[in-house]
């Protein structure tokens, strides 16, 4: 990067924005996808809309690629940098704007975490629905980017049923405001488009989200079953009754067993094959009436026990043991591969078998944690990425899940994007034909394919190519004003 | 009729494909997708400009001008009308695009599911159209607009090729979401040939209550209460004209619960007519008619915050009440959308129409009451149509429209912006 650009940009974001040391910069290198890594070449992190703004048309006037992160919690690459590219960071938009209590929404920054638009709200009885088990890290931009879900997404919904406006800075710098929450786009249903593109179209930095009421009342079950086919058929047989919970989750025995050793330890049974943990949440009369439907078809699955949270901070606890279950995964191993493929929900027990048996005859281990009411499964893959032959192992272990899936009528990722990880599997799913009809959308919102180049888009089939640092530039630190 | 139309009609039908002449173009009905993409293609060869449409009963929302040479023909997916996947255990629907919404409600009610949206005249609408047109239902209160549970889509392209978006899957964020861009695109992206839609379950009762106002005020503050309730209702609508206005909350879901809200309902409404089951349903069926009597669409919507819903209405009625006219208003409180209607022969006087337009626009502007013409003359369209140099929205569509079809083979000119 020549020192006049790198000087305009410092100037545009002051010295609390502006990352240019190299040790600072290790922190950018990867998202939660840790297989990939890619030093930035400058990280930004401009204060609002404007700042953001003016950054956009400097870098592109100076043709450098521009890849827009949130907290790092992504676990598909997504914000993983590309070689002579700027990552623009939201860690310093952190502002909820407006709570509008009457008309159920609020704008916030795209910086802001999720967890904190619900406490924002919260006073005036409303929530934020989307709740990625990262939601106490995780920034509401980042959610938009991957459209995100999560546990209570079985009743609610992804990210996209709730983000109502949005202002995007292109990829040209210009500011895009479709703040405004109004029911119907006027004209093509851009926020629809945006949400979900995974950064490839521009850069959110302002949020217009859809706030729920929180429900009159709320009942949390745990069953705990002897095997986890049983758990699985007790899900499908639950939509198949047209029963309507909230959430619907499934953790192994790996997973409690980690769960419960590490702080997140919600009281899960140890020695159980499965658990089964629900939300039916409604009017109290509804609530009643899904539980008295539901608990016989956990008996006649063989549940062994079914409890039932006596009260909110045991809920939190069963909770907090499932969103937790992620970081649990440390204890097992120093790395973890969480796949995220789709499945229709009468083919669960299938897959999870599969999943299982594509890791047992590579010897890796193997655990489960699932949004089982949506179908999305996340096989979770314990390794050690210094050992090379284990991380080639994990990935054609992945590969196989997701070919399986795809075969089956499934999808390769239900909420963590396919950034880089996935990037040649949407060959399995899409024909020539398909992708070309999304890159159509891609050139026409960036022309230049500055914005996030090479993700989700496979490389060779829609032009979409990997940035290599410019010739001659100098490197930032280097250039450092 | 465009010369050039009435020749690729000719072609088309000694082809085969059935071509009738019922209106300003000809319409072409292709029995299967390799017609419909013969259509495409030749039209696309050729230069001629063609409007993708269902049964054709929502053209006034972007009514083309033939006589300008704006549309050479129109390609009709009514033929096209099978169930390609009804998925019980899954609860996920798949069906061609020229497939009617009616016979669609009963094909998965069979099943024990629900189809959103419950449009107008469900028999007269083509899931297709639904979604071209991004048309909802009342029971948008509960379940959200059509775009929010599209899941998948395969369409023709401009070019002719065949590509697919999404999937049947109740979650899937592989790939853009190119189907929520179609969805409200009123065909200038595509010609959707299917569709995926996710279901819900159908209710064991039902109830409705209707309560009847002097004014839209007290109505839409009555409707603040319901919404004040710990409840979901399926569909709450207000409609009414002059001072003659009717609220109407219709409630769904398990027996007891429904019981029980229809009497926290009632308790909030007042003096409330109730209906059980049979009775709500039917009622729900002539309240969801009403967005489109005698035939005819309304003349505009407005789309707004819904605490702005109560000044727009009175605004809108003060207004026209002005200039001699008797609006019939019909709203979703709870979106904050109004359908206005206005006396048939309105638009006999195309000029004092578009004033009218206009006016009502920019006084609704200030309170960011947005005014959408739906069935008003093409002139009003044209009168109210953005064009692609005001900002970067409007930039972003007409890129959008350039890169899906650059010929301009999708006719249809005054949508997103003024070509």
């Amino acid at each position: 990067m020549d020192r006049r650009t790198l000087d305009r940009l410092a100037s545009i974001v002051g010295e609390a924005g502006i990352v240019a040391d190299r040790m600072r910069r290790l922190a950018y290198e990867s998202d939660g996808l840790t297989l990939e890594r890619e030093m930035p070449e400058l990280v930004l992190l401009p204060r609002d809309t404007d700042e953001t703004a003016r950054c956009m048309r400097v870098l592109h006037e100076a043709g450098i690629p521009v890849v827009p992160r949130g907290a790092g919690t992504g676990l598909s690459g997504g914000a993983t940098p590309v070689p002579g590219g700027v990552t623009i960071g939201t860690a310093r938009m952190r502002d909820v704007l407006e709570v509008n209590a009457s008309d159920r929404y609020a704008i916030v920054q795209a910086g802001v975490v999720n967890i904190a638009i619900s406490r924002a709200c919260a006073k005036h009885g409303l929530f934020y629905a989307p709740d990625p088990s990262s939601q106490k890290a995780c920034t509401i931009g980042g959610n938009v980017a991957e459209n995100a879900g999560g546990p209570h997404c079985f009743r609610y919904g992804s990210t996209t049923r709730h983000v109502l406006g949005l202002v995007i800075v292109t990829a040209e710098g210009e500011v895009l405001d479709l703040s405004h929450p109004v029911a119907d786009p006027d004209g093509y249903d851009l926020i629809g488009l945006f949400t979900g593109s995974e950064g490839m179209f521009g850069l959110a930095t302002e949020i217009t989200i859809q706030l729920t009421p929180m429900p009159a009342a709320t009942q949390t079950l745990l069953a705990i079953f002897p095997s986890l086919d049983a758990a699985c058929e007790s899900v499908t047989d639950i939509i198949a009754a047209r029963l309507e919970p909230s959430a619907i989750e499934i953790l192994d025995k790996l997973t409690i067993q980690a769960v419960e050793a590490s702080v997140f330890a919600a009281g899960y049974p140890t020695d159980a094959e499965a658990v089964l943990l629900l939300d039916i949440e409604g009017g109290e009369l509804e609530v009643e009436t899904t539980v008295k439907g539901i608990e016989p078809i956990l008996a006649r699955h063989g549940r062994l026990e079914l409890r039932s949270a006596r009260d909110a901070e045991e809920r939190e606890r069963l909770w907090a043991g499932r969103k937790g279950a992620f970081g649990a995964m440390g204890r097992i191993a120093p790395d973890l591969y969480v796949a995220d493929v789709v499945v229709p929900r009468t083919r669960l027990r299938e897959i999870v078998r599969l999943a299982t048996d594509e890791c047992t005859k590579r010897g890796l281990k193997m655990s489960n944690v699932f949004h089982a009411g949506d179908g999305n499964l996340h096989p979770n893959i314990s390794y050690d990425r210094r050992d090379p032959d284990e991380v080639e192992r994990v990935l054609a272990a992945g590969r196989a899940i997701m070919q399986a899936c795809v075969d089956v009528g499934g999808s390769l990722t239900g909420e963590h994007g396919v950034g880089l990880e996935k990037q040649e599997q949407m060959k399995l799913l899409f024909s020539p034909a398909d992708l070309a009809a999304m890159d159509l959308a891609r050139v026409a919102l960036d022309p230049d394919r500055r914005m996030n180049p090479g993700k989700m888009l496979p490389l060779r089939a829609c032009m979409e190519t990997r940035t290599r640092p410019i010739p001659g530039g100098m490197r930032a630190e280097e250039a450092r004003p | 009729m465009t010369e050039s139309g009435s020749a690729l009609a000719e072609t088309l039908a000694r082809d085969g494909i059935e071509v009738s002449h019922e209106g300003a173009y000809p319409i072409a009905a292709p029995a299967s997708e390799a017609e419909v993409v013969a259509i495409v293609e030749r039209a696309a060869r050729d230069g001629l400009k063609v409007l993708p449409i269902g049964l054709g009963t929502k053209l006034d929302f972007c009514r083309p001008e033939a006589a300008e040479g704006a549309c050479d023909l129109a390609l009709s997916m009514r033929k096209l009308r099978d169930v390609v996947a009804y998925e019980p255990g899954d609860g996920t629907l798949t069906a061609r695009a020229g497939a009617r919404m009616g016979e669609l409600a009963r094909t998965v009610l069979a099943g024990g599911h629900r189809l959103t949206p419950d449009v107008p005249h469900p028999d007269e609408a083509t899931l297709g159209g639904v979604l071209g047109a991004s048309q909802s239902g009342p029971d948008r209160t509960r379940f959200g607009p059509v775009r929010h549970h599209v899941l998948g889509v395969r369409v023709v392209r401009s070019d002719g090729t065949i590509a697919k978006s999404g999937g049947r899957l109740v979650k899937n964020v592989t790939g853009f979401d190119l189907h929520r861009l179609y969805c409200g695109s009123r065909g200038t992206l595509c010609v959707v040939l299917e569709a995926s839609l996710r279901l819900f379950a159908e209710p064991e009762r039902e109830a409705a209550l209707t309560a009847t106002y002097p004014a839209a005020r007290p109505a839409l503050e009555a409707a603040e209460a319901v919404r004040a309730l710990p409840i979901a209702p399926l569909a709450v609508t207000l409609e009414g004209v002059d001072e003659d206005f009717r609220l109407h909350v219709f409630l769904a879901g398990h027996s007891e619960q429904v019981r029980w809200e229809a009497d926290e309902v009632e308790r909030v409404l007042g003096d409330a007519e109730r209906r059980d089951d049979e009775g709500a349903r039917c009622h729900r069926a002539l309240v969801r008619d009403l967005g489109r009597r005698n035939g005819r669409w309304p003349a505009f919507r407005m789309v707004c915050l819904p605490s702005q819903l109560p000044s727009a209405i009175d605004s809108t009625r003060d207004f026209a009440g002005a200039r001699g006219l008797q609006p019939r208003f019909l709203a979703q409180p709870f979106a904050g959308i109004v359908d206005v209607f206005l006396p048939g022969d309105a638009a006999t006087e195309p000029e004092s129409f578009v004033a009218l337009a206009s006016e009502l626009r920019d006084l609704l502007a200030p309170a960011e009451v947005r005014l959408d013409p739906l069935a008003v003359p093409a002139a009003v369209h044209r009168a109210l149509a953005r064009t692609n140099d005001e900002g970067p929205a409007a930039r972003w569509m007409t890129r959008l429209r350039e890169s899906f079809d650059p010929a301009g083979t999708f006719a249809s000119p005054l949508f997103p912006c003024r070509a």
